[in-house]
């Protein structure tokens, strides 16, 4: 009996000195975020105290920051009562460390879209920023692509959720080099039969030399959902224009006979192509792959461009418009990546204001000039040299057979399981290139899978 | 074990004064009082996200949901991802462990002998344990890599191979690479673990078996190990969890590709976690500690049985 | 030994012995080689040198190109400094705490010791990733977010409990006899804790310093969650900053890696004896 009083006494003791503890942090903890933006707040009516905008990079790189720094700093030479906190974290964890924040409410007035955004957004986290928008004399000058990216989460069709920084549009990369000493003509307009016969023929592992850099790693499974847009016929889409993952009758893509031809396609690119690492590339080894001429095709964005000016002579490579699929269409994507205004902000207008500042022709040219990206407004597009020289002019190649592609739009981020069920994806589509499940047992797997939930959650995309 | 203890401040069966108690209770409480606020009570919450549907995409529809989680997780199927990482992990920490324990040992016996410059020796081979498991990974990566790493050139030179091993990305290599960054991480840890048992073995024992005329093996076998041996047991034991908790150099090298090939219990769980399902996750963690406490269990009972010989 | 009887046993001891060298020799290759791999990288300037296959051992221009970019433009002396404090203050106070903790849990008999002892133990199984999303919201709520006080209270949480656990299997072989004497003369208990037994095991607490102090230099995962500011940022984050979308820049990171692992690689070379020994009877008592 003593005994244990004795130790329901030591546990008393122990949870009271806890809860001590953890009450007084409390306290304090609460007392600061009030008091703290309360201050300010006062201070920026009155035009007095300094203001802190937190702003939070997902795609952190060293001339990435140079150049948001580059902006930031000007910005405040003009505002002196504001102060921009620009946070870079490394961007394996930037993501995570942005919900992270703002499931906790830390201060963060401005966040990159990055990879998380439908999270952000599915939770209240962010703000549509129309009011803050209205009479931006930026509006006017916005591309097209631009646009739709503003409103593209908006399940009401006008919310705008974010002011993109820029776009990323595919090209078809591929090394002259390559080409000439297997003596190769590139085709006007290729298909993506093309790059397979062609990347066979340029294929000597005993040399390590291949064709195609492949994407097996990390968002693999989007390399095969574009693949599988160009497979499909006008009939197979929904309402006759987008692509939803589900075909008129309600039924997955998935179901259809060319997700089958496309995905065997899909492993034929990897297994007579590419290198065998490529199963594990992402970005960052394509590209490595593309530079160190290991492959002789690359399909990546824009950004790429810059890499290979810097990294490689303008004789040794250059890029042709996406391949079409045997559909005859091509898939295009459009990208983007965007500034969004958090729901917790004690400084909108502030932030708003620094975000038009942020996105006005100039600094949106400078900034997409120093990272790569395709600027958002057409002024840049036209009057910037930099932007209307060399293989940008790929660009307006496509354009002039713009019905010839689709763009490939992203759908499944409505669903909860989606993010799960993404990495799943990538990890199965592994195992179906490595021969360890059946093409048709992995279909039928995604097919169930999604109309499970479309079944229990119903539509849930907006047209 | 409790006769050998000697202990202070409690002649049996007295009532304890109030003095010992606040002493102990002062001495204790900082340190138990950190431990539980900052680990067991954010791990408790963890745990409770294993019962409830917890998905970062969807806060607002959070909810309990018993054991669905671990249901989702155990149910059977061509498509369930768990049952490999368990396989996958037996396979990491024992490949890791043995050849750690093995190469460790001989070392250890080898640097028995003085000779000149083994304290030097002894301090450069301490240096792979001063360095994060993180950029250990980082470190093998770069050299296991596929296209242009400096392992591919070394046995491409040897003409051991004719063309670039993918290391990294082919099931059958990728593990025993992650294996081989982790034991070369690990065979220090035994290394000096040995060599300090083994300085508690009494030299007259060996020179009383010389006078015997006994051999090297039958030496070590009869005087080496047995006292040497609860050291092996207890390190070893102490070692998997380490190997078991410890995924970073996984994370670094190959993140649990290809595949899934190299994805442990811990890089599962993480893995999860950056795809938002917090309950799942939870739930692989729950699995992972309730192995652990069991292992836990296993390692106090054979500490008590190995200092009560 | 000297009793051997050499000419029974010259050819097993020569095979002993050559491969006693062979072995000796090949470990070390092997332990030192990543090591050589990471300054060869880390002087080549060029990203061609860096991906030459075949690779190149001996760069042509060697050039300290990238220990100058790290150093000066990296702001690395700052995170240098960061690391630190970071690992040295908890690594400090925490011993401290686990000091009395363990001397506590090794000299006094109470109900529940075990049970301490145990919790103590069981948080080396926890896998640490279950806790940090809800670690992550109490700290927020307590405002110690993307602080100095925040870091430093959540490393000292890490290292305190296989502190408290090796501390006290060192103050377990420690005979209690002194202490006892000192206590019949009347000395209190604290005086008797910091002048007689601290001192008895002090080779232990100086490697679980030492260890403490690798291990939160080393730390990742918790910096790069609970610090965002520039100026609080540790090397390590700095590091893994490296890994970026468009390069993994392999010559900075190598050039910064040998830079981080230097002040640990010495520590461990300097206090080598007093690891050992403490290291082995935190095992055997564990």
């Amino acid at each position: 009996m003593k005994n244990w009083k004795r130790r329901i006494a030591l546990l008393c003791a122990v949870s009271i000195t806890v809860v001590l503890f953890v009450g007084c942090g409390h306290n304090t903890g609460q007392e600061e975020p009030v008091s703290a933006p309360g201050t300010e707040q006062e201070s920026g009516a009155g035009g007095g105290e300094t203001i802190t905008l937190r702003m939070i990079d997902s795609l952190a790189s060293e001339s990435r920051t140079a150049a948001l720094k580059t902006i930031i700093q000007a910005y405040e030479k003009e505002h002196s009562r504001i102060k921009i906190e620009l946070i870079s974290p490394p961007t394996e964890n930037a993501d995570q460390k942005i919900q992270q924040m703002l499931m906790s409410n830390e201060q963060l007035d401005i966040i990159d879209t990055g990879n998380g955004f439908p999270v952000c957004l599915n939770n209240g986290w962010v703000q549509p920023l129309n009011a803050y928008l209205e009479g931006w004399e930026g509006m006017d000058t916005l591309s097209d692509a631009a646009k739709s990216r503003m409103t593209i989460y908006a399940k009401n069709g006008t919310d705008i959720w974010c002011i993109p920084y820029g776009i990323y549009q595919k090209l078809l990369f591929y090394r002259v080099d390559r080409f000439q000493e297997a003596d190769i003509t590139p085709p006007e307009v290729w298909t993506w039969q093309d790059v397979y016969e062609i990347g066979v023929k340029l294929t000597q592992p005993e040399n390590g030399k291949y064709g195609f850099a492949f994407r097996g790693g990390t968002r693999g499974q989007f390399e095969y959902d574009y693949l599988l847009l160009s497979y499909l016929g006008d009939d197979a889409l929904l309402d006759n224009e987008s692509y939803r993952g589900f075909t008129s009758d309600g039924g997955s893509i998935y179901r259809r006979p060319e997700a089958l031809e496309a995905l065997e396609f899909y492993k034929k690119l990897y297994t007579d192509c590419s290198p065998e690492d490529s199963i594990s590339w992402g970005f960052t080894e394509m590209v490595q792959g593309f530079m160190s001429g290991t492959c002789a095709m690359l399909m990546q964005d824009n950004d790429v461009i810059q890499s290979c000016e810097s990294g490689l002579d303008p004789a040794v490579w250059t890029a042709a418009m996406v391949p079409l699929g045997p559909s005859g269409y091509g898939t295009q994507s459009c990208g983007f990546g965007g500034w969004a205004l958090t729901s917790k902000t004690d400084h909108p207008e502030e932030a708003a204001d620094f975000l038009k500042y942020l996105s006005s022709a100039e600094n949106n040219g400078y900034f997409c000039e120093q990272t790569g990206l395709l600027p958002i407004h057409t002024t840049t597009l036209e009057s910037n040299a930099y932007f209307s020289s060399g293989v940008y002019n790929v660009f307006n190649d496509m354009d002039a057979i713009s019905e010839k592609y689709r763009i490939f739009q992203s759908w499944g981020v409505d669903y909860t399981f989606a993010a799960t069920f993404g990495t799943d994806r990538d990890e199965y589509l592994q195992k179906y290139l490595k021969d360890q499940v059946e093409a048709s047992d992995l279909l039928d797997y995604w097919a169930s899978s999604w109309e499970k939930v479309a079944e229990e959650e119903g539509q849930l995309w907006q047209k | 074990m409790r006769k050998r203890e000697e202990l202070l401040y409690r002649p049996p069966k007295r009532k304890p004064k109030k003095k010992d108690v606040i002493f102990i209770l002062l001495m204790l409480l900082p340190a138990a009082a950190m431990t539980i606020w900052l680990i067991y009570y954010p791990i408790g919450r963890g745990i409770t996200m294993s019962f409830q549907e917890y998905n970062l995409y969807n806060l607002n529809n959070i909810k309990f949901i018993g054991f669905e989680n671990f249901g989702d997780l155990l149910k059977p199927g061509p498509f369930n991802a768990f049952y490999g990482t368990v396989k996958n992990t037996i396979i990491y920490v024992f490949g890791s462990l043995i050849p750690q324990v093995l190469f460790g040992f001989i070392l250890a016996l080898l640097l028995q002998k003085r000779f000149r410059g083994r304290s030097l020796y002894q301090g450069i081979i301490f240096f792979p344990w001063a360095v994060s498991g993180f950029i250990i990974g980082i470190m093998w990566r770069w050299m296991f890599n596929g296209s242009g790493g400096v392992i591919n050139d070394f046995f491409m030179r040897l003409g051991v191979i004719s063309e670039p091993v993918s290391w990294l990305s082919s099931e059958s290599t990728a593990m025993l690479s992650v294996i081989i960054a982790n034991v070369w991480y690990g065979i220090p840890f035994f290394v000096i673990m040995i060599t300090a048992a083994l300085q508690s073995v009494p030299m007259d024992l060996y020179e009383a078996a010389d006078v015997d005329g006994a051999g090297a093996l039958v030496k070590f076998r009869v005087i080496t190990l047995p006292h040497i041996k609860s050291v092996l047991i207890l390190t070893t034991l102490l070692r998997v969890i380490w190997i078991f908790n410890g995924p970073e150099t996984i994370f670094a090298m190959t993140n649990g590709g290809p595949a899934g090939s190299t994805q442990i219990m811990t890089s599962y769980m993480y893995s999860l976690i950056t795809s938002l399902d917090y309950g799942r996750a939870s739930a692989v963690g729950v699995i992972c500690t309730l192995i652990l406490v069991a292992y836990a269990l296993l390692y106090l009972r054979i500490s008590r049985f190995t200092s009560e010989e | 030994m000297s009793k051997i009887s050499r000419k029974n046993h010259r050819w097993s001891y020569l095979a002993g012995e050559i491969f006693r060298v062979v072995f000796l020799t090949m470990h070390f290759v092997i332990t030192i080689f990543p090591f050589f791999w990471m300054v060869s990288t880390a002087v080549k300037k060029e990203q061609a040198e860096i991906y030459a296959f075949p690779v190149i051992y001996w760069p042509q221009n060697p050039s300290l190109e990238n220990f100058f970019h790290i150093a000066v433009k990296g702001n690395f002396l700052l995170y240098f400094r960061n690391s630190f404090l970071y690992a040295a203050i908890p690594a400090l106070v925490g011993t401290l705490l686990a000091i009395l903790a363990a001397y506590v849990l090794a000299r006094c008999r109470f109900r529940g010791r075990n049970t301490v002892l145990f919790l103590f133990i069981l948080t080396q199984m926890l896998p640490g990733f279950m806790g940090l999303a809800p670690k992550y919201q109490m700290m927020s709520r307590l405002g110690l977010v993307n602080t100095v006080l925040g870091i430093l209270l959540i490393y000292l949480s890490n290292i305190i409990p296989y502190s408290v656990v090796t501390l006290r299997s060192f103050f377990d072989q420690v005979p209690a006899s002194i202490e006892e004497a000192a206590l019949i003369d009347g000395c209190s208990r604290f005086r008797v804790v910091f002048t007689i037994a601290v001192p008895l095991v002090l080779p232990g607490i100086i490697s679980v310093l030492i260890f403490d102090f690798v291990n939160l230099w080393n730390e990742l995962f918790s910096a790069t969650l609970f610090l965002d500011s520039d100026h609080l940022k540790t090397v390590t984050i700095a590091l893994n900053g490296l890994i970026q979308k468009y390069d993994i820049a392999w010559g900075q990171l190598m050039a910064g890696t040998i830079i981080s692992v230097l002040p640990t690689v010495l520590l461990f070379a300097l206090m080598r004896k007093y690891m050992i020994a403490g290291l082995t009877s935190g095992a055997v008592k564990g």
